[in-house]
């Protein structure tokens, strides 16, 4: 339920598009949700994380891209 | 006393290792070992030297990049809740929202780290999700460490708990809250209950408001259903010291004042005094430097040539 001062058919425009398909996998030890991007990058979309200092890592805040190639 | 090498997982997590190097490089205690700038007595041994460019060397290697030497942690961490408060429904891309469940854990962090001593809670939100508002809310209500928000822009709609959540509360001159009725909209259905249940809704975040304000609860919904102030709605747009003046927020003032008011409040509750506390004063060189001073570690030709007192190895 919103309560916001934005009106209701702003917030909800483009409500109908379809969602982003999303990935789940282990990034570096964290379960991410991510949209893949091109070139082997995603975007870090939601943390899966039990551990609460995965969410002070400034490099896993929800938007930030990162490389999904594997690092060996 | 040596991190085991490699220990890449751990990269960055604020509260992991004291030397701030995020499992990198070599972990001699709390010192900053490869800085020799940073003053007397901070000495890297040789064989740490050693190991810390293997260190830095593999993680150019597997990751292109070098961790940022943070200089130190600051014992106040900032949330800023912005946009839309997203709640339960992912809003449409075009909305710029904070997302809550991001924001919770944090907060949980915040509580669990031994470094972080309070929270500042910037705003500047139109309002949102309101249980995804509340739980933000109870969170930072609960939190036993100092908490101070500072209102800038706006702290519309849910904006306002999540504002008067905090310990002390901070609006900027220039910043408003607007007070109004929650609704439903979309498809309802349209029976008495749905009344009852919009009713029940609004209750909690006026509760909520009350309880952590000063304002009166016939004074907040007084100005809550209000016409006449809004163009094409009821409530009522509060500026900077009206929101003061009707009890809502404690003071006007800006981020000095907020930052203020935090650190003495954790001073007050640690007992120990930092007054001005900053950050380390030393300028740290720029991430592309970092690797070749350290490359030079061998044999590092600075070393024991350090300026001032205390120079030698301890």
């Amino acid at each position: 339920m919103m309560w916001t001062i934005i009106p209701p058919e702003v917030v909800w425009e483009g409500v109908e598009e379809k969602p982003k398909d999303l990935m789940q996998l282990d990034w570096q030890g964290v379960q991410v949700l991510v949209e893949p991007l091109q070139f082997g990058q995603g975007r870090i979309v939601k943390l899966l994380s039990t551990d609460p200092r995965d969410f002070l890592r400034p490099e896993l805040v929800p938007g930030s891209v990162v490389s999904l190639l594997p690092t060996k | 006393m040596d991190k085991p090498l490699g220990a890449n997982k751990d990269m960055g997590q604020p509260g992991m290792d004291v030397s701030g190097y995020g499992g990198l490089g070599p972990q001699v205690g709390s010192e900053e070992p490869w800085m020799p700038e940073i003053g007397p007595g901070h000495e890297m041994p040789d064989k740490a030297a050693a190991e810390g460019q293997k260190a830095v060397l593999e993680n150019i290697k597997q990751l292109g990049q070098t961790a940022l030497p943070a200089p130190e942690v600051s014992r106040i961490h900032c949330v800023s809740i912005v946009g839309q408060v997203e709640g339960h429904i992912l809003l449409p891309p075009r909305n710029k929202t904070t997302k809550y469940e991001h924001i919770i854990p944090q907060l949980v962090a915040v509580e669990q780290s031994p470094e972080i001593q309070g929270v500042l809670i910037i705003l500047n939100t139109v309002g949102g999700d309101i249980e995804a508002g509340l739980a933000i809310a109870e969170m930072i209500k609960g939190l036993s460490k100092p908490s101070v928000s500072l209102v800038l822009g706006g702290g519309h709609s849910i904006g306002a708990p999540i504002a008067v959540a905090a310990d002390y509360s901070f609006i900027a001159e220039s910043a408003t809250i607007t007070v109004h009725p929650i609704r439903l909209t979309g498809l309802v259905v349209g029976v008495p209950q749905t009344y009852e249940y919009l009713d029940k809704m609004q209750d909690r975040v006026v509760r909520f408001i009350v309880e952590n304000s000063s304002i009166a609860e016939e004074q907040l919904r007084e100005l809550m259903f209000r016409t006449g102030d809004l163009m094409r709605d009821i409530g009522t747009v509060l500026i900077g010291r009206e929101a003061v003046r009707v009890g809502l927020i404690n003071e006007v003032g800006g981020l000095a004042q907020a930052m203020a008011k935090l650190e003495e409040m954790i001073d007050a509750r640690t007992g120990e005094s930092r007054p001005n506390h900053r950050p380390s004063p030393t300028v740290w060189p720029l991430i592309p430097q970092q690797p070749e001073g350290f490359q030079q570690a061998e044999g590092f030709p600075r070393q024991g040539s350090l300026p001032g007192p205390g120079g030698g190895a301890q």
